[in-house]
């Protein structure tokens, strides 16, 4: 890879991809983790969460647990691939 | 991209995933707080009975504590995984073990005495488990050492009753806002 990925590069992004790439088996984080993790705002993060979804880097589901509305974002095959490898060309940035 | 800003992406994506382990240890571990929450209220309770009632109560309490655990810790995966959560109730299990070798050892006779020192082996398990795990168990592991040391020089007549309830209290709260964390 010899440049960054464009839609991951952004601060906000590649907080939300790095920790749901942390998740053991890649498990989905609830919203109000990924903000307790990113210290964003709630329109922020679901602008963001949006377009990782378009990209196709994340899957995002809505449901109702506990009689409650629940938003839960998990990345996908694609966003792995697209996260390591942009994990890679930083590091190989620092030589 | 120059290397300031990649050495900058590198040190979010490593902050994004320290926190990220740190409250999903948060969640994982408020159940066992609030196990241990019963257990300390259920032992500090029986001793208002009797000396004899309590010193059984704690060790039945105790007991019914380590199998909670051990079962919670096998049926959560993912939490951390199955492997994690064994050493977990392996630790819990050799800190019992410690703590029976030291009343034994030490002839520790009394009620009061027994209850200092499970609390104070608990709160210094917490406190190592949260240099590991997060700053808020580490904190909860002080704020128990620190009630059961108020309880032993100030409120001598009435330690098992305060270090039972006190301590289940506060880690039956702490327990419920880890897992909302």
């Amino acid at each position: 890879m010899d440049a960054p990925d464009e839609i991951i590069h952004q601060s906000l992004r590649l907080k939300i991809m790095s920790a749901l790439r942390n998740e053991p088996d890649q498990a989905a984080l609830e919203f109000k983790r990924l903000r307790a993790i990113t210290g964003a705002t709630d329109g922020n993060l679901g602008r963001q969460i949006t377009t990782l979804a378009e990209a196709g880097y994340v899957d995002v589901t809505k449901d109702f647990h506990q009689n409650r509305p629940r938003t839960r974002a998990q990345i996908s095959t694609k966003g792995v691939a697209a996260f390591d490898a942009h994990v890679a060309y930083l590091k190989s940035l620092l030589g | 991209m120059d290397q300031k800003e990649a050495l900058r992406a590198l040190d979010d994506i490593q902050g994004a995933k320290e926190k990220s382990s740190a409250l999903r240890g948060y969640a994982a571990g408020g159940i066992y707080m609030i196990v241990w929450g019963c257990v300390w209220i259920v032992g500090g309770a029986s001793g208002l009975l009797s000396p004899e009632i309590g010193r059984s109560g704690w060790n039945v309490a105790v007991l019914a504590g380590i199998v909670a655990s051990v079962a919670i810790g096998f049926r959560s995966p993912g939490a951390g995984g199955k492997d994690v959560m064994g050493k977990v109730m392996l630790t819990m299990g050799t800190m019992a073990a410690v703590s029976v070798a030291i009343s034994v050892v030490l002839n520790i006779g009394s009620l009061r005495e027994a209850t200092a020192l499970q609390t104070i082996l608990v709160a210094g398990a917490y406190m190592a488990f949260g240099i590991w795990r997060g700053a808020r168990i580490f904190v909860l592991g002080l704020a128990l050492g620190a009630v059961a040391l108020v309880a032993w020089f100030f409120l001598a007549d009435k330690f098992e009753m305060v270090v039972g309830i006190a301590g289940g209290v506060i880690l039956i709260l702490s327990g419920i806002l880890l897992r909302r964390a």
